[in-house]
């Protein structure tokens, strides 16, 4: 899981001219990506100064729209660099020496081809723009910042195939296999609609054998709109639409603030509150990790980085409590994925976006939800814990007060995200920016465990890598929604409900099995660009409100966390903790099940979501 | 078969969706299995994007406001973005009549051919405090649509304090005073519940939403030339009734915003004037950067015949 030391790696073999100039440029496009950040994060707090005396930045939304666009692009590129686009980590795993390379040259062959049409459908949609003769601002004209996309999958394309072998003729392999599948498209050997199944296929093989996610999707989409004979430009225009929604800066800057708290010191210091407060009591250490893990999640976003982050830290902390290891490994899994629905993560700022509710909405929607799972969750822990009878340790009212001094800014982190979202003073994309403010102050000024030169750019980096490749994703995603649009599914699917399934409960029963399997299996960012356009035309004619029908759709996804086979939370936990998967399955079956009930009682019961957004309308 | 892909953002199940899918059935009997339409409603991407999407042939007709249709030529913003132009609908479909061959020829140069006009209500502004004279609201934070920079700096320069916001965050914003005024039509008022929040509408017209079916000329070209003419007068008949229809849509929404409370503040003599002296500065500003002044004067002019006639007794 350190593809860092990878790209270090293959630079040492190097001779050595190339390989410094090589580390420069890379240099270069770190800090590059760490420095769009910074504007992004400095643009809106500018705007809410100037908005006190003036009416601040007429395009000012314009220029952070595209900058996310950039920061997505770069951030692609670097994580093509670094061998970190996100992908399914399966079938690799189980391959070995020869047949591990194979597949690599393969997947990486389907992947270029597939990078290399997301390129030419793109660089058609600059040509298109340009024809257009749209403006950012100041006689900026759009088409110059759009030429991000096709630079960027260009680039992506050429370190793909660089990277799918350390040999130069298992790279021409490569490349060979991308350029007979690109003339095999452009130059079809049979009819198209006979050819989509078997490129279908190959897509499929690919994504199984390592190729990264945007490629499945994005490749899919064009796949299916050429059989369709629209053209594949439409997939670049639903990335731009998407990458440049004027909410869409706030997931960027979420995650910038989160990076901030996770490289620091923050768990540490958030673990000793959480001990003092209330590790003394009856299963107290149960209810510490449930909290925790909801204070990590919501700024972490479901990437699974809570369990990363604080696994290996809380395990210790259940065992010596006198927690059976079933139970600590239960419990630290099941919790890992808790805060989902709490402000300001970033699966609900998407959901907002796509279904066209308020932010702030969803998230006072989600509130007494995420509480709700997270007391279901905390009461297992408590019962779990009752053999700690006998270890309690004394509350130590110095030791609380001494705890909560040491960690008073992180824990005000959440206050001041919450209250810039709420307050009415900031939109959500400018409370993202004083809330990543904040988390950089803390950091690097106030408890200075990042220094500003030497860890910010590193950090900030690092978040735009991940921007990049979730960006990627949705981006691409949207693409093959699209296509669904297209092709008339939401309403199809409307229609055939209309005939089938004249119970709400029905349907949403059904769609609570549907998504613990589909969250299972796909990356949550992706299920919601995909599912959640689907669901919203059915939603509507059954009368659910898009506010309860968000929530019950991120509540699930939440739970598919814990699904076995594959969900990520299995997979993470068992990475981290070294357990085999099976064991941890078995250990957060109980938490699966009563999660579970959570989710049903949510489901079938909408005033838990829906009391407190009605109440404060 | 010649495929009509055509999107709208009129949601399913609205009177404006229903009138389409009556001219698709219409157009179906006309035209047999040589035309096929399928209309894609309540496309949630904004305007320009469905501009984009024409561009690329991805689908190739698309209901729009002036918004979306000043994307592909500036021209057709002269029916909707210069406030206070126009009193009442009668002078609106006037000037669009007088206007129309001119902004029909311009569009056809861009590719694109207009099957019908339409329009949906004129903005009202709806506030959270009363509100009359122009200077009541200039205390207070009006909305603006987010993705038009000209329209903030235009009304900062009147002496107003804009903030751009999305249209889903309007409520919420109205809630926690964010914003206090939203300049909007009644029936979205209504729709969207605006008036939960802000209780007051100043009954005076500030600019009509006017908008237009167009479909892309290549495509457009392919069927016969007299079957087009026949697809056309359906497409005509359509817009007649969705115009009727969506007018008294807008009445309708005040008065069930009225049984909920809604307090309708009347426009006085002096009010009036004193807002159309607000509009008059602005039109400098339009002129040329918005609107494309030989237009602009064309509107003018089409207006002062207008009510030279109507003053005279023979409009
Ligand atoms: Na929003
Ligand atoms: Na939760």
């Amino acid at each position: 899981m350190n593809p860092g030391d990878q790209s270090a790696a293959s630079i040492a073999a190097l001779p050595g001219g190339e390989a410094v100039l090589r580390r420069w440029w890379h240099c270069i496009e770190d800090h590059a990506l760490a420095l769009l950040l910074g504007v992004m994060v400095l643009l809106p707090l500018v705007e809410i100064g100037l908005r006190q005396v003036s009416s601040g930045i007429p395009s000012a939304p314009d220029f952070l729209r595209h900058l996310t666009l950039l920061v997505g692009m770069l951030g692609g590129v670097v994580a093509a660099r670094d061998g970190r686009l996100l992908a399914l980590a399966t079938a690799t795993a189980l391959l070995r020496g020869r047949w591990k390379a194979l597949a690599l040259v393969f997947n990486t062959g389907v992947a270029a081809a597939v990078t290399a049409f997301l390129c030419v459908a793109s660089l058609q949609f600059v040509a298109q723009e340009r024809e257009g003769g749209g403006v950012l601002a100041y006689g900026i004209p759009l088409w110059t910042v759009q030429s991000a996309m096709p630079v960027g999958f260009g680039i992506i394309c050429l370190r793909l195939i660089w990277r799918a072998a350390a040999t130069w003729w298992r790279r021409t392999f490569a490349l060979a296999i991308a350029a007979s599948l690109i003339l095999a498209a452009v130059f079809p050997p049979a009819e198209i609609a006979s050819l989509t199944l078997p490129a279908l296929a190959a897509l499929l093989a690919a994504t199984l054998l390592g190729a990264p996610i945007f490629v499945a999707l994005g490749g899919a989409a064009m796949i299916l709109f050429w059989s369709r004979d629209v053209p594949i430009t439409a997939v670049s225009i639903e990335h731009y639409g998407l990458v440049t929604n004027p909410a869409l800066p706030a997931i960027p800057l979420f995650t910038l603030a989160g990076y901030f708290m996770t490289e620091g010191g923050a768990s540490q210091r958030l673990v000793r509150v959480f001990q003092a407060l209330v590790g003394w009591f009856r299963g107290g250490p149960a209810i510490a990790t449930v909290l925790i893990c909801a204070f990590f999640t919501s700024f972490t976003g479901g990437s699974g980085v809570t369990i990363l982050a604080l696994g290996g830290l809380l395990m210790p902390v259940l065992v010596a409590a006198r927690f059976s290891e079933r139970d600590a490994l239960g419990l630290v899994t099941g919790a890992g994925s808790l805060g989902v629905l709490l402000p300001p993560c970033l699966p609900v700022i998407l959901y907002a976006i796509l279904a066209k509710v308020d932010i702030r909405e969803m998230f006072i929607a989600g509130l007494v939800p995420a509480l709700l799972l997270i007391a279901m969750t905390g009461a297992w822990g408590i019962w779990a814990g009752r053999k700690s009878d006998e270890s309690r340790q004394r509350f130590d009212l110095r030791e609380a007060g001494r705890a909560l001094w040491a960690a008073k800014w992180e824990l005000m982190l959440p206050v001041v995200a919450i209250v810039a979202l709420f307050s009415g003073w900031a939109t959500p994309v400018e409370a993202a920016a004083v809330t990543a403010f904040y988390a950089f102050l803390v950091a690097a000024l106030i408890q200075r465990d990042l220094g500003i030169l030497k860890d910010c750019p590193r950090v900030m980096a690092e978040a735009g890598v991940l921007v990049g490749g979730i960006l990627l994703i949705l981006g691409v995603a949207l693409g093959f929604t699209n296509y669904l649009v297209d092709a008339q599914i939401p309403d199809r699917l409307a229609e055939w409900s209309a005939v089938h399934v004249q119970s709400r409960w029905v349907f949403l029963l059904g769609l609570n099995i549907a998504l613990l399997f589909i969250g299972g299996l796909v990356e949550i960012y992706a299920a919601i660009v995909v599912v959640v356009p689907l669901l919203l035309p059915i939603g509507a004619r059954l009368g659910i409100d898009p506010l309860h029908l968000g929530i019950i759709f991120l509540a699930n996804m939440e739970l598919s966390f814990l699904a076995p086979p594959i969900g990520l939370n299995l997979l993470l936990a068992s990475y981290r903790l070294n357990k085999p998967i099976f064991e941890v399955t078995r250990a957060v079956l109980p938490l699966l099940g009563i999660r579970f009930i959570g989710v049903l009682l949510i489901t079938y019961i909408p005033w838990i979501t829906l009391m407190l957004p009605e109440w404060l309308r | 078969p010649v495929e009509i892909k055509l999107a709208t953002i009129l949601p399913v199940g609205t009177s404006g969706h229903k009138s389409l899918m009556e001219m698709r059935a219409a157009w179906q009997k006309a035209a047999g299995p040589a035309v096929k339409l399928t209309i894609y409603a309540g496309m949630a991407d904004g305007e320009p994007l469905l501009v984009k999407k024409m561009r690329a042939r991805q689908i190739n007709a698309a209901v729009l406001t002036a918004v979306g249709l000043s994307e592909i030529d500036r021209s057709v913003s002269s029916l909707q973005m210069m406030p206070m132009m126009f009193h009442d609908w009668n002078e609106v479909d006037y000037v669009r009549e007088k206007i129309r061959p001119e902004l029909e020829s311009r569009l056809r140069a861009k590719g694109f051919e207009v099957l019908f006009w339409a329009d949906a209500g004129w903005v009202r502004y709806f506030s959270k405090e009363p509100g009359a004279h122009p200077d009541d609201y200039k205390k207070m934070k009006l909305f603006v649509l987010a993705g038009v920079p000209r329209q903030m700096e235009i009304m900062r320069d009147l002496g107003y304090q804009p903030v751009s916001l999305e249209t889903e965050q309007i409520l919420p914003s109205l809630t926690t005073g964010m914003i206090s005024v939203v300049p909007v039509p009644p029936f979205l008022a209504n729709a969207l519940q605006f008036n939960r929040q802000a209780k007051y509408m100043l009954d005076m017209n500030w600019v009509p939403i006017v908008g237009a079916a167009i479909v892309r000329s290549d495509v457009w070209a392919k069927i016969p030339p007299e079957l087009r003419a026949q697809l056309q007068e359906i497409a005509t008949v359509a817009a007649g009734k969705i115009r009727t229809q969506t007018r008294a849509e807008d009445d309708d929404a005040i008065v069930a915003m009225k049984k909920n409370g809604l307090v309708v503040q009347p426009c006085t003599p002096e009010v009036l004037a004193a807002w159309r002296a607000i509009a008059q500065r602005s039109y400098p500003m339009i002129r040329g950067p918005i609107v494309p002044a030989d237009i602009f004067d064309q509107v003018q002019t089409a207006l002062a015949e207008y009510r030279a006639a109507s003053a005279a007794g023979t409009p």
